[in-house]
């Protein structure tokens, strides 16, 4: 006999009562992300405090970001069960997949990234409103992209542009990119970047309210970006990005499907879902 | 998109075995009912990756292995030994064969353990029983022989 059939017959009969344990596990688990949730609220809650009695640096025309959401202390990046490993195009996008599924409801295509010493990824986001579709963009780059200056309000293609520093000294800037007029209104892209020195990392995120197709056309489907700042900062915030990024992203990295990989295809001209033609 | 009715059709499609493979591990139902259940509470608060992963079956008993060595190195200092089983939910004709299998099987230190449930149970290779309990191969394999070893003074006629 060998060593499986003893360990079968040795629970056979064993059977789980699948309602007590769904019941339990669901309870026990909203628990576990309420605790999450509460660490993350309390490194917010901190560093929001900590911005406004420090003061912003901001330069633009809109007043501080309050809403601007900071990485809690408390949370690690590290996934203790599954391990980390190397930040990929696909996991890039299915970490932006993920964060935007904590903050809005909605469906997703048009999966495409790009990797090589920073990571880039896009996805198109339906709202569950059905009111059109976007793009969701995030650039994963190491810090010294920046070369050292701080970040400014000064060019003349920010809209509405502000920069707030948080507790650890990260830095968060949101505009919008001057409009791109279309006979369905305008395309509009707004951006939310952080930089942050302790970890040497700079993470964009954007959102649109349609496609931005190449010689500056726009196809525009709803009024507003599919995500505003105060969410696109929440985002970028979020203590996960990082060059390691927990296993279960690359695993949900490989799953996206249809997925476009910018490296492969040699650029950037064409949306991942574009209409075929216009 | 991830909802509750998923992770109940998961949880019917699953509990049953990953509670025997739990019992493999703990050799006590009562403590394999805790480990699952904690195992499926952690699945729940990240279902959304998790119905996303490769493989979520998997990923759910990497969890279950890993909880199950972790929650062994915090009891360590405090435990008592079992010194009899009870078993609650069987109807297996050979009770004296089961005991003897769990009896011997904590025996064993809780990694070597895991090694066999995972390699023998549930027909996973030495890269991915390594990979899923962090381990390198080279120990996997001397943990597999070295246990398999141990069963053998009980069950001399053990086959591979």
């Amino acid at each position: 006999m060998n060593l499986r059939d003893h360990m079968y017959d040795a629970t056979a009969g064993t059977t789980a009562d699948l309602e007590r344990l769904t019941h339990h596990a669901r309870r026990r688990g909203m628990k576990l992300r309420r605790y999450r949730q509460a660490l993350s609220a309390v490194g917010a809650a901190t560093a929001v405090a900590a911005a406004v009695s420090v003061g912003y640096l901001a330069t633009g025309s809109s007043a501080p970001g309050t809403d601007v959401a900071a990485p809690s202390a408390n949370e690690s990046t590290s996934d203790p069960v599954m391990g980390t490993v190397p930040l990929s195009g696909r996991s890039t996008v299915a970490a932006l997949q993920a964060a935007v599924d904590e903050l809005a409801q909605g469906t997703y295509g048009g999966f495409a990234g790009q990797e090589a010493h920073d990571t880039y990824g896009e996805l198109e986001f339906t709202p569950a409103d059905g009111s059109g579709f976007g793009v969701v963009g995030i650039n994963v780059q190491h810090g010294s992209i920046i070369d050292g200056s701080p970040f400014s309000c000064g060019e003349s293609w920010m809209v509405d542009c502000t920069v707030s520093t948080l507790l650890n000294g990260d830095r968060i800037r949101t505009y919008q990119d001057q409009p791109v007029p279309t006979s369905e209104g305008d395309g509009i892209r707004v951006v939310a970047e952080l930089i942050t020195r302790d970890r040497d990392l700079r993470v964009v995120a954007s959102a649109t309210n349609g496609f931005d197709l190449p010689s500056n056309q726009w196809d525009v489907t709803r009024p507003e970006p599919v995500l505003t700042v105060a969410q696109l900062s929440q985002i970028v915030s979020q203590p996960g990005w990082d060059f390691q990024i927990p296993r279960e992203y690359h695993e949900a990295g490989d799953d996206l499907s249809p997925y476009r990989d910018f490296d492969a295809d040699g650029g950037w001209s064409t949306p991942a879902s574009a209409p075929e033609s216009e | 998109m991830a909802t509750t009715e998923d992770f109940e059709e998961f949880v019917n499609a699953t509990g049953h075995r990953m509670l025997r493979t739990a019992l493999l591990l703990c050799g006590d139902h009562q403590l394999a009912e805790d480990l699952t259940q904690t195992t499926y509470a952690k699945v729940f608060a990240r279902w959304r990756l998790v119905c996303r992963a490769e493989n979520p079956v998997a990923y759910t008993r990497t969890i279950l292995a890993r909880t199950y060595l972790s929650e062994r190195r915090l009891k360590r200092s405090g435990e008592i030994p079992v010194e009899s089983v009870v078993e609650t939910a069987s109807d297996a004709d050979d009770v004296p064969l089961r005991m003897a299998l769990l009896d011997a099987l904590s025996e064993l230190s809780a990694k070597d353990r895991a090694v066999l449930v995972l390699r023998y149970w549930e027909d996973q290779s030495v890269a991915d029983t390594a990979a899923e309990l962090g381990i390198s191969e080279s120990a996997c394999r001397t943990r597999t022989s070295r246990a398999l070893a141990k069963l053998r003074t009980h069950f001399p006629d053990l086959e591979d």
